[in-house]
């Protein structure tokens, strides 16, 4: 069932625009192997003062007319390095914890002011990575459009008042929101931009390009979403009905409250189950390929969870989701793609006769093997299916725009909004593909410390890894602008 | 005293890359006098470089590591083998190839400990020179040495082929029978070339390499746990057996060590099963191990393909060493193992050398000699999944150099 996500530009508007961006952007990279002079910067187009602080807003038109803007940027820029030369203020998943579970309205009008003065830090980092492609990649209209979105928030987040006062905070929760809602379409144009400029820049470049701004997305929309639901579970009429003053949290109660867990603080949960998740997410993977594929329920391979089941562990229940949702999808399109003829038997014996046939299920399950250490926890997805071939397919699989993905991030072109949840699952067919879903897990481990690793049997099966810490402790892992090499990093 | 000129000559040609269609120039084929007078030229241009070569690198080890009585050793065992078969004058009938072969049989037999008496210098050596360095040494001496054993080691088999060879023919004309070509199907003409067995079975290798295995865990821990092969167990590769037959070893023994350890720390009640899975890709075999002995520490990971130096008693009672593994006892030789295994099993409690860590940074050396990998994850708190990963020299290119 493919339900279409409204676009969110209105369709005129950006056609008429990217009609005349893409006209340049073509012109420029059939220059790209010609001239050098002809890509030359028309310097004398800035006209307004760089120091004009109010410049900011005016020439953030999506498209537009290229050349000019870009030039009025370069002055611009400026405002830029003032929030460049600051570090990002990363935090850990334990201290969003302890800080959510005293919440007083000091404490959340200070994570409103935390959100307000991060966020443009943050963006200006990526916005100063854009800056630093090739002049050609830049250039791409989609890439541009991302790049003009980025610059819109900058500005409207670093001009924000500060948040003193509840209500603030109403108005700005709302702010982000619809910030967050406009944002949606960032992946997608990302992978058409990237898509297109394949051969114009070096796949590791774009690689690493494209790993550091899906990273910090992330983190801004961890720390968005976070406080966004901090704010909603501070209920002002509870706190009013318990007595209880602006600067008291519901900790300082002998019972917490119906509803109010220590667990649970916003969008972390400290005590997550992950065998619980991983059954959340076998139903539904198994679902959607059944749908798919019109098949019986029950005909989907059976995902066995084995090994130390009763682990727990603190995380953001949604990215472990996400993780393990699309390392189960590979499993299960790959088995059932290696045995197709049992999906034909499956789906032309219908209905009861299939379910209560003895003969056994028709697919070798998946076993998912739970390990958990003291720090971390390791969740082993092991499969059937034939392994990944050919074998050089292998070393591309982390690659965000390999040649052969070349044709999967063409269906980017299919679908408006993504915003790498495991809910969007249900409005895209399983069965269309964008390449994204191993890169994107990496960077969901990648962000609190963990790693994603996957080892292929060919002929047999995959064995894929995610590795996770437990304790919450580990830090963020954002980069400023322009650090060493990601792949050094880690 | 400076190095006889010959030395000096020899020590500055450059080396020729193996190349697997040398390896494998005469199978199928009864063996002819030609075939082993080629090899013989092939083995007598090859070999003195390489041993020149090794020397050299004994003489940029600074002086006080070269006086060590263990490294001094090996240096004159080198020596002396380079002195010996450099000697021979160009090779053109067949009873001075069989000198030749026979000596050069004797040199590999002198060389067969290198490693470990290499590794007991070092350890002696470890203020004089940083670990990058000894690292370097050793990861160049065991390549080469790989190099050295597989260009001799195939000669020496193809010699010996060819004298069985001629000796049957012999026998069956003495019989007044005609001769004829041996038909059966499984004849050692058909299925080895030199050193290279053509239908090397892994799982066997598997069964073989872990029933010993077994049994030597049992006798030093009194307790073993069992293990299983599944998969394509009926798949073959073209392989050089004792060289997988002591990365085998060496991964079994790791497996198996840890899942006893593991269990008696955990209080465990029974030792969950090693499960041993081959798989066939294109050209390549795979095998996966899988245990549940608790896996291996971060920190530890980062170390485990380092040569590790750890501190030895003079006397062996027991001594064990880093996360690398030390082997069960076993001081008496396995019959049937090659002598390589021997050797690597014996580094252990009890061997002759105990506590090195060197079994899995070899291993993963012999692993990549072919164009193989070796890798290993580590679930900690439950066990460690290693991915071997062998090129078939039959399959790969014919002029791929190694």
């Amino acid at each position: 069932m493919l339900r279409h996500a409204a676009p969110l530009l209105s369709p005129k508007r950006t056609a008429s625009a990217g009609a005349c961006a893409k006209q340049q952007f073509r012109r420029a990279s059939r220059l790209a192997s010609g001239s050098y002079e002809a890509l030359r910067l028309n310097t004398t187009a800035a006209s307004s003062s760089p120091t004009d602080s109010s410049a900011g807003g005016s020439h953030m038109r999506v498209g537009g007319q290229g050349g000019r803007s870009l030039q009025q940027k370069f002055y611009e820029n400026r405002i830029l390095d003032r929030y460049t030369s600051q570090e990002p203020k990363k935090v850990t998943l334990r201290q969003l914890v302890l800080f959510g579970r005293q919440l007083t309205e000091d404490k959340l009008v200070a994570s409103a002011n935390y959100v307000r003065t991060e966020l443009p830090v943050r963006l200006a980092h990526r916005i100063s990575d854009f800056q630093f492609l090739p002049y050609i990649a830049g250039t791409n209209p989609h890439l541009k459009m991302v790049y003009d979105l980025y610059w819109r928030a900058f500005d409207e987040f670093r001009k924000f008042p500060v948040v003193k006062t509840l209500d603030d905070n109403r108005r700005f929760c709302d702010n982000v929101e619809k910030n967050l809602l406009e944002h949606s379409q960032v992946i997608p144009q990302l992978g058409m931009g990237v898509s297109e400029c394949a051969d114009l820049v070096s796949p590791d470049e774009i690689d690493r390009f494209m790993n550091q701004m899906l990273i910090s997305r992330i983190s801004r929309r961890t720390l968005a979403e976070q406080h966004i639901a901090l704010s909603r579970q501070f209920d002002t009429d509870l706190r009013a009905h318990l007595g209880l003053r602006p600067a008291e949290s519901f900790a300082q109660l002998g019972n917490a409250p119906a509803g109010f867990s220590t667990q649970r603080i916003g969008i972390v949960r400290a005590d997550c189950s992950a065998a619980q998740i991983i059954h959340e997410c076998a139903v539904r993977a198994a679902a959607l390929y059944e749908d798919a594929y019109h098949l019986p329920p029950g005909s989907a391979p059976q995902v066995i969870v084995e090994g130390h089941t009763d682990a727990t562990f603190m995380c953001i229940p949604a990215h472990f989701s996400y993780i393990v949702h699309e390392l189960l999808r590979n499993a299960m399109s790959h088995v059932m793609r290696r045995f197709a003829a049992r999906l034909d038997d499956t789906a032309t014996t219908k209905g009861a006769v299939a379910s209560s046939s003895s003969s056994g299920p028709a697919f070798p399950p998946i076993r998912v093997t739970i390990c958990s250490s003291h720090a971390d926890i390791v969740v082993r997805v092991s499969d059937e299916g034939g392994g990944i071939a050919p074998p050089d397919v292998l070393q591309h699989i982390w690659s965000f725009t390999h040649p052969l993905k070349a044709k999967h991030l063409r269906n980017f072109h299919a679908i408006h909004r993504m915003e790498a949840r495991v809910d969007e699952a249900d409005a895209v067919s399983p069965l269309l593909s964008f390449g994204f879903g191993l890169p994107m897990s990496r960077v969901y481990a990648r962000y609190w410390g963990g790693n994603v690793t996957v080892h292929s049997l060919p002929g047999h099966g995959v064995d894929a890894y995610v590795q996770l810490p437990r304790l919450g402790n580990v830090v963020e892992n954002i980069s400023a602008r322009r650090a060493s090499p990601f792949v050094a990093s880690f | 005293m400076p190095p006889p000129p010959a030395f000096t000559r020899y020590a500055s040609q450059k080396i020729n890359p193996v190349s697997i269609g040398q390896l494998l120039k005469y199978r199928r084929q009864p063996l002819s006098k030609e075939n082993i007078l080629d090899s013989i030229s092939y083995t007598q241009a090859e070999l003195p470089v390489r041993l020149a070569k090794r020397v050299i690198s004994f003489h940029r080890l600074p002086f006080i590591v070269g006086t060590n009585p263990h490294i001094a050793r090996v240096y004159n065992q080198y020596y002396e083998a380079f002195d010996r078969l450099h000697a021979f004058a160009p090779i053109n009938d067949l009873e001075p190839e069989w000198d030749f072969t026979r000596a050069l049989e004797r040199q590999t037999q002198i060389l067969a400990d290198v490693i470990p008496t290499i590794a007991q210098g070092f350890l002696e050596c470890q203020l004089y020179m940083p670990r990058e360095e000894r690292t370097a040494f050793i990861n160049d001496l065991i390549r080469s040495r790989i190099g050295l054993r597989v260009i001799g080691e195939q000669h020496v088999a193809l010699s010996y082929q060819f004298r069985e060879e001629q000796r049957k023919a012999k026998l069956a004309q003495d019989s007044d029978q005609s001769v004829r070509t041996n038909t059966s199907p499984h004849s050692r003409e058909d299925v080895w070339v030199g050193a290279i067995h053509t239908r090397l079975l892994p799982a066997r290798m598997m069964e073989q390499c872990g029933q010993m295995v077994q049994s030597m865990c049992e006798m030093h821990y009194g307790t073993a746990p069992s293990y299983y092969v599944d998969g394509d167990v009926d798949e073959t590769i073209s392989y050089i057996p004792s060289h997988f037959e002591y990365i085998t070893c060496e991964l079994l023994k790791n497996a198996l060590r840890a899942t006893v350890d593991f269990s008696s720390s955990t209080n465990r009640s029974s030792h969950p099963p090693i499960q041993i899975t081959i798989t066939k890709g294109d050209g390549y075999v795979g095998v996966r191990i899988r245990d549940q002995g608790g896996g291996i520490s971060k920190e530890n990971m980062r170390n485990i393909f380092e040569y590790s130096w750890s501190s030895m008693q003079t006397d062996s009672s027991d001594e064990h060493s880093s996360a690398a593994g030390t082997s069960p006892t076993g001081s008496s030789m396995m019959a049937g193992m090659s002598m390589q295994t021997n050797l690597a099993l014996q580094q252990g409690v009890g061997g002759p050398i105990a506590g090195l860590g060197f079994g899995l940074p070899m291993a993963r050396l012999y692993a990549g000699y072919f164009g193989g990998s070796l890798d290993i994850v580590s679930m900690e708190g439950y066990g460690c999944d290693v991915f071997l990963k062998l090129r078939s020299i039959e399959g790969s290119v014919e002029d791929r150099q190694i």
